[in-house]
């Protein structure tokens, strides 16, 4: 008894705070629920599936899905390669200047995503940075953020320079824990840097690289921050994710079709979070 | 087995709560609503709570002065609340019954807000609803009661290079026809796009809507329960937009931000477009003083069926929650003044939704305001529907694939009429 008095104000918040809303969404996503029901919700009718049928019939519902699928395919590899590069780097020792790089990797992470997106909208300008950069060396960039074919790949970009900091610093105390010897040991034997990156350290790093492919996953399923910043969805709906798509119904008061969305988003992430940590009992 | 019980535990949780707030909408019915209770004409007393957007919510404060002047025993807190989200503000407050007395309201989300059910109709015999100009009071009308009071209206004219076009002996075009080859002129003066439109931003609608009505469209029934997109003349004002882009006069990719096109506009990127009468300022800005002078202004050219150009602007609604309502009425019925309207006129560089205030020496004697006054009185609202927001944002994505070249005017315009029949008028 005293035990749960004790607990009782986390308790109450938890629920008050916690659980309800993530209950109340879901009950809303079976319901008619719009923004004239708020001051009066009496009249709000159940509706069943109907939100989520609505949603496999909306091309542009299956467009955000195929998006988002197409960002996380993508972004995660190239986040995960970048930042363990940046790691292995940092972590050489070789660099006097490894603190400056460690801030300077980190510092995107920290900036607010809108200074971001002021500056990267000029520099994928037509005529902006990037294609400068691209036409010294003889390539015609194309319109980054005009052309639906290039749209997402120039948020990929953005958002792996935007993300990689956190996994580099996973990665980083992941480097550190393994011991010296072994590399040691190893080029006592004779084998190349190359050999035993390959043979001691990606191994012995394997936990670490799952830990941050299920972070990474969650984090970018939810892929919403870049479209509303840099394109708004556009152009031609070729960067629209479902968090997005959520965004915009919530906008025109359909909350219980925006709830719906938001579970299918719940049940993608907790669908791939479980085949990844499969994965991990499998191989640790 | 566990996950099942969890799951049968949920969904028991769903059924019970359903069957509680059990089924069927009230709705309110357009007959039904009532304006509110007479205002008298004595000062206004206590505290009014009134919020404002942008430049209006840090600028008011200063009129208000005159405010406090004739009704001493009041007092009036003005809340700025930034552009951004605001309409999901005052949707929370009336939901959750914490509203301010009054509010400013962009004109075409007031139909979105008085779905929400939160906005008191407007006494009656408050305000001469005849004094404002017609397309403001029009869209403070929603399902045939009126919920708020014009405050200040803005308009869309045509800002072209006056120098360009001298250079080039073209003079601004009267009607589509002579557009053509006015933008072409400017374009052999160096400009690489004669006129920029909108392709696809948000609002996008309040560039296509215009076309559809010059060349003659009605976009709803007599009643406002039907939208009718699917009129021969809707179809010529999408065509009419495509023909900007495959005649190569705007580029696909108009412009997706803010402040886009100002600098191009001064670089002479661009030749033309048609904006409101804030541009002035940010033309000033980015420009300099003296780029005015190359700055030529002119009514927009007509379709078939005249020239009707885009009215917007805000109006001042009451909250149903007010706590103190007829000082939020006496408040708005100031505000509506034609002498009031001067004043902020020249505060805040705001044009007067009131006709008769246009007369005055501050408003009559600028060049660039008598075409944005004589514009007026030829411009009209989006339909006053409770779900134009949803239908607005639809027309964005279907003009964006008319711009991009990725549907026909045909196929959008089957397509914004089957999807805006579905979403209906909110009845």
């Amino acid at each position: 008894m005293a035990a749960w008095l004790f607990c009782s104000p986390f308790l109450i918040f938890f629920f008050a705070f916690g659980l309800w809303p993530v209950l109340a969404s879901l009950l809303m996503s079976f319901t008619d629920i719009t923004s004239r029901d708020l001051r009066t919700p009496f009249g709000v009718g159940f509706v069943g599936l109907e939100n989520y049928l609505t949603l496999l019939a909306d091309d542009t519902f299956i467009r955000a899905v195929l998006n988002t699928l197409y960002f996380v395919a993508v972004g995660i590899p190239v986040t995960m390669l970048v930042s363990l590069v940046a790691a292995v780097a940092l972590n050489s020792g070789i660099n006097r200047l490894k603190a400056v790089f460690r801030v300077g990797y980190f510092a995107p992470v920290v900036t607010s995503i809108i200074a971001v997106a002021v500056v990267w909208r000029y520099m994928y300008q037509e005529d902006g940075l990037f294609n400068a950069a691209l036409g010294a060396i003889g390539i015609a960039g194309p319109d980054w953020l005009n052309d639906p074919a290039w749209s997402m790949p120039a948020l990929i970009i953005m958002a792996v320079w935007r993300n990689f900091g956190i996994p580099m610093v996973i990665f980083l105390a992941g480097l550190q824990a393994i011991p010296t010897e072994l590399h040691e040991a190893a080029s006592v034997d004779g084998a190349s840097k190359w050999r035993s990156f390959r043979s001691i350290t990606l191994p012995l790093l394997k936990p670490t690289t799952l830990v941050v492919a299920v972070l990474l996953s969650i984090a970018y399923l939810q892929f919403f921050e870049e479209p509303f910043v840099m394109t708004g969805g556009g152009p031609l709906d070729s960067t629209t994710s479902i968090g997005y798509y959520a965004y915009e119904q919530f906008g025109f008061g359909l909350y219980g079709l925006a709830s719906a969305a938001s579970y299918v988003l719940v049940l993608l992430i907790a669908l791939l979070s479980f085949l990844q940590f499969r994965l991990f009992r499998t191989r640790s | 087995m566990k996950r099942k019980a969890l799951l049968a535990t949920v969904a028991g949780g769903v059924l019970t709560a359903l069957v509680f707030t059990g089924c069927g909408r009230t709705d309110t019915a357009a007959k039904d609503v009532q304006p509110g209770a007479a205002v008298d004409a004595g000062p206004a007393t206590g505290t009014v709570k009134i919020w404002a957007m942008g430049t209006e919510g840090e600028k008011l404060p200063e009129l208000i002065k005159g405010f406090k002047e004739a009704n001493p025993g009041a007092t009036v807190e003005v809340t700025a609340v930034p552009w951004q989200d605001y309409a999901k503000k005052i949707e929370t407050a009336v939901a959750s019954g914490s509203t301010p007395d009054a509010t400013m309201v962009g004109s075409s989300d007031l139909a979105s807000f008085v779905a929400g059910n939160g906005l008191e109709a407007v006494p009656e015999g408050l305000v001469d609803k005849k004094s404002f100009f017609p397309g403001a009071q029009g869209s403070a009308e929603i399902d045939g009661a009126t919920f708020a009071v014009p405050w200040y209206v803005e308009t869309r004219a045509l800002f072209y290079r006056k120098d360009l076009a001298d250079a080039a002996r073209v003079t601004a075009p009267e009607s589509w026809d002579k557009f053509d080859d006015f933008a072409k002129g400017l374009q052999g003066q160096g400009a690489k796009w004669g006129f920029s439109a909108a392709t696809g931003a948000a609002y996008t609608w309040q560039t296509i809507l215009p076309y559809m009505w010059q060349a003659g469209a009605q976009l709803t029934d007599e009643k406002r329960t039907q939208l009718t997109f699917d009129s021969p003349q809707a179809l010529e004002g999408l065509k009419r937009y495509q023909s900007l882009f495959t005649n190569g006069i705007a580029s696909q990719n108009g412009p997706v931000n803010l402040g886009e096109i100002e600098p191009k506009f001064v670089s002479g990127e661009v030749g033309s477009f048609i904006s409101g009468p804030w541009e002035i300022g940010l033309l000033k800005q980015a420009g300099g003083e003296e780029f005015l002078s190359k700055v030529g202004l002119a009514p927009v050219p007509a379709g078939p069926a005249g020239n009707t150009s885009y009215i917007g602007g805000s109006h001042l609604a009451v909250f149903k929650d007010a706590k103190n309502r007829d000082g939020a009425w006496k408040l708005v019925r100031w505000l509506s003044k034609a002498e009031t309207q001067e004043q902020w006129f020249r505060i805040s560089g705001d044009l007067p939704a009131v006709q008769s205030a246009w007369d005055s020496e501050a408003l009559s004697s600028d060049p660039y305001l008598k075409v944005f006054g004589k514009q007026l009185e030829n411009a009209q609202n989006a339909p006053a529907v409770t779900t134009w927001t949803q239908i607005g944002a639809l027309i964005d994505a279907e003009a964006e694939k008319v711009a991009k070249g990725a549907s026909t005017p045909e196929e959008a315009q089957a397509a914004i009429q089957s999807s805006a029949k579905k979403i209906g008028t909110g009845r």
